[in-house]
């Protein structure tokens, strides 16, 4: 009998251990990370990735590929981003803090590449509960519930070759993101 | 292609990127295609060279990089030559090679790393490629 309890205490530890590490040190390694890559992090920030950072952050993705990030907090205040890229194939995606997806757009489904996105806080209990991010457009452009207050917008451009890319660049480098006004 | 590690709803899948400090792409605009080991089952060598032939993917845009970490060699949807059946070829080798040709490292095993960027109305295309051992 008491080799059944430490088994079954042993394999409860094991299945601890396992769930605490999948679910939470990826998490903090993504946020070491990003803390290297971006040289002064701070909410409502706008960062062009450099060369080293942006093959640290997404080595799988070329050189010419031009990205942008933002890492914001709704706990207190909407915030705001606003884009004036130029034509051509991008993405917006914004992740939670744990690297999870909860709402990616492109330049197609947009239909503009003048738009605004404003991140909130998940409105509702039942809001706060679900890991996903419901959006609806405004007049002023995209609204972007999140549940967790907490998260990096990531813009990503795709120029077709290296001479475009210091224009891609210096275009995203625009881009804002900062506490709603109001 | 190997390893599908397009649902970054999967723990697992997530915990792939984000242990190595990478953000994971955007699902689902943006899917990525892992392979470490050729038609025959044997590990990527960069003392080889290769041949990756299928159809081309039907994508926005995709990219192709060589490397554990990425920056060894990349070719991308704009920089490579497909022929008129919609087929393409790309050779990949520590040496320059005619036509479309992938940089290998310089010493070691490597992996393959496609990602594929679809149009946003459905999943991106899964690639159907064949990666076959030119010589040693």
């Amino acid at each position: 009998m008491p080799r059944l309890y430490w088994l079954a205490a042993s394999l409860l530890v094991a299945i601890t251990v396992h769930v605490f590490y999948v679910l939470f040190v990826p998490a903090m390694a993504l946020e070491r990370q990003i803390e290297r890559v971006l040289t002064a992090p701070e909410a409502g920030k706008f960062t062009v990735l450099e060369a080293g950072a942006q093959a640290a952050l997404f080595p799988a993705f070329p050189a010419t590929s031009v990205f942008g990030i933002c890492q914001f907090d709704v706990a207190e205040k909407d915030v705001v981003v606003n884009a004036d890229l130029p034509g051509g194939f991008w993405t917006l995606s914004i992740y939670t803090q744990t690297g999870k997806t909860l709402y990616v757009l492109n330049d197609r489904q947009s239909g503009t590449n003048t738009f605004s996105v404003r991140l909130t806080k998940a409105s509702s209990l039942l809001d706060a509960f679900r890991e996903t991010a419901d959006n609806d457009i405004e007049t002023a452009g995209w609204k972007v519930e999140t549940s967790v207050p907490e998260g990096l917008a990531v813009f990503w451009l795709q120029p077709q070759d290296m001479l475009h890319r210091p224009r891609v660049a210096e275009a995203l480098a625009r881009t804002t993101c900062a506490p709603a006004k109001s | 292609m190997g390893a599908d590690l397009r649902d970054d709803a999967d723990p697992y899948a997530l915990a792939h990127f984000l242990l190595q400090g990478n953000l994971p792409p955007p699902a689902p605009l943006v899917a990525q295609y892992y392979r470490s080991r050729d038609d025959e089952g044997e590990r990527l060598s960069t003392n080889c060279t290769y041949e990756l032939a299928g159809p081309s993917p039907d994508a926005r845009w995709w990219g192709l990089a060589a490397g554990a970490d990425g920056l060894s060699g990349q070719v991308t949807s704009a920089q490579t030559v497909v022929d008129p059946s919609g087929r393409l070829r790309i050779r990949l080798s520590r040496y320059p090679q005619a036509e479309n040709w992938l940089e290998l490292p310089d010493a070691g095993s490597f992996e393959l790393k496609l990602t594929v960027a679809g149009s946003g109305t459905g999943d991106p295309p899964a690639p159907r490629f064949s990666m076959s051992r030119i010589e040693c």
